[in-house]
């Protein structure tokens, strides 16, 4: 079996386009993750957020002749896994907006006493998460693009089916909203 | 320079710019205590978001799916050339025209339709072609027609 983890995303799913399992294989190893916490934070349903990864991926199997080589695969891939969490969370109008005291922010919490900074830090990451978790789904999900994904803007239109000028926009927006949301704004807040 | 407005100052935090515009904010930005106190909250939170635990799906899904994807994806279909795509499409409209004409030339010359004459037309005849005859009479009276 070939070997595809030296090639770049566009030319496994080249490969894959073609045919060839192990190449789609390599590109659900590469981005299963990433997929993963995109959905998770976009849906806040950690179990949902498993069956929409795995669709994503059988989607983008059965569509890949529709991708083309002049767009970026993650993008692609990204406008896949989004659509799917759209669709989902406009069933039975899922979009769920957590008031800061009442989320419970331990999805990664340690069990086991804390010293004072490791408390301070975990309390800052759930401030955040729950600052994001209140966010419109349309700026949380540019946000998550933009600032966990990295993505450039170009990049974030295709996943967004928007223009650029659209995306630099809806990002000032969201960062205003995220920082209106927050208890201390980022840079005030001790590390 | 006045000061920008956020959705310039969160794409120059982005260097999501073109050089010359880059460079002009770049300018004021650094004599501007507002816009480096934007900035800074725009750069803090994306650290902020940075930092954040990322949750992991926690096994390989490739291999989950393996089976869901035995039969091998649907191909690209090849885009159509020119040859194959277009020129049936232009005979099939070039013969349409073609046929239009001749006909509508048939119809203009006026050798090939002419006007029955006034005899053959029996407009008023009270039996329809091919009826029966209701009363003798009648059919006399048609016969006898010119």
């Amino acid at each position: 079996m070939q070997n595809f983890k030296h090639l770049g995303d566009e030319e496994c799913a080249a490969h894959a386009q073609r045919g060839e399992r192990a190449a789609f294989s390599e590109l659900v190893v590469r981005y299963q993750d990433r997929i993963y916490r995109f959905l998770v934070r976009l849906t806040r349903s950690p179990d949902e957020a498993i069956e929409l990864a795995q669709d994503t991926f059988l989607n983008a199997y059965q569509a890949l002749a529709h991708w083309q080589l002049e767009t970026h695969f993650s993008a692609w891939l990204f406008r896949i896994a989004r659509n799917l969490a759209f669709d989902w969370l406009r069933r039975d109008k899922r979009v769920q907006f957590v008031p800061l005291e009442e989320d419970d922010g331990d999805a990664f919490a340690d069990p086991a006493p804390a010293p004072d900074a490791v408390l301070e830090t975990r309390q800052r990451y759930r401030s955040l998460e729950a600052a994001l978790a209140r966010l419109p789904a349309e700026h949380r999900e540019i946000l998550l693009l933009r600032e966990i994904e990295d993505m450039p803007y170009q990049d974030i239109a295709t996943v967004l089916g928007l223009n650029v000028g659209t995306v630099k926009s809806r990002i000032a927006r969201a960062r205003t909203a995220l920082l209106e949301k927050m208890p201390h704004r980022p840079e005030e807040v001790p590390k | 320079m006045s000061c920008p407005q956020d959705p310039a100052l969160s794409a120059y935090a982005d260097q999501e710019m073109r050089p010359a515009e880059y460079a002009k904010l770049a300018r004021h930005v650094q004599g501007c205590p507002v816009c480096q106190r934007r900035l800074a909250q725009f750069q803090g939170l994306r650290q902020a978001m940075r930092e954040l635990p990322s949750p992991a799906l926690g096994f390989d899904l490739s291999a989950r799916l393996k089976d869901r994807l035995r039969t091998p994806p649907p191909r690209p279909r090849a885009r159509p050339r020119f040859w194959t795509g277009w020129v049936p499409v232009g005979l099939g409209t070039g013969l349409a025209l073609a046929s239009g004409v001749w006909l509508g030339s048939l119809l203009a010359g006026g050798g090939a339709v002419s006007a029955p004459s006034a005899s053959l037309v029996r407009v008023f005849d009270p039996v329809p072609p091919g009826g029966l005859c209701a009363a003798v009479e009648i059919c006399r009276l048609s016969k006898a027609m010119p």
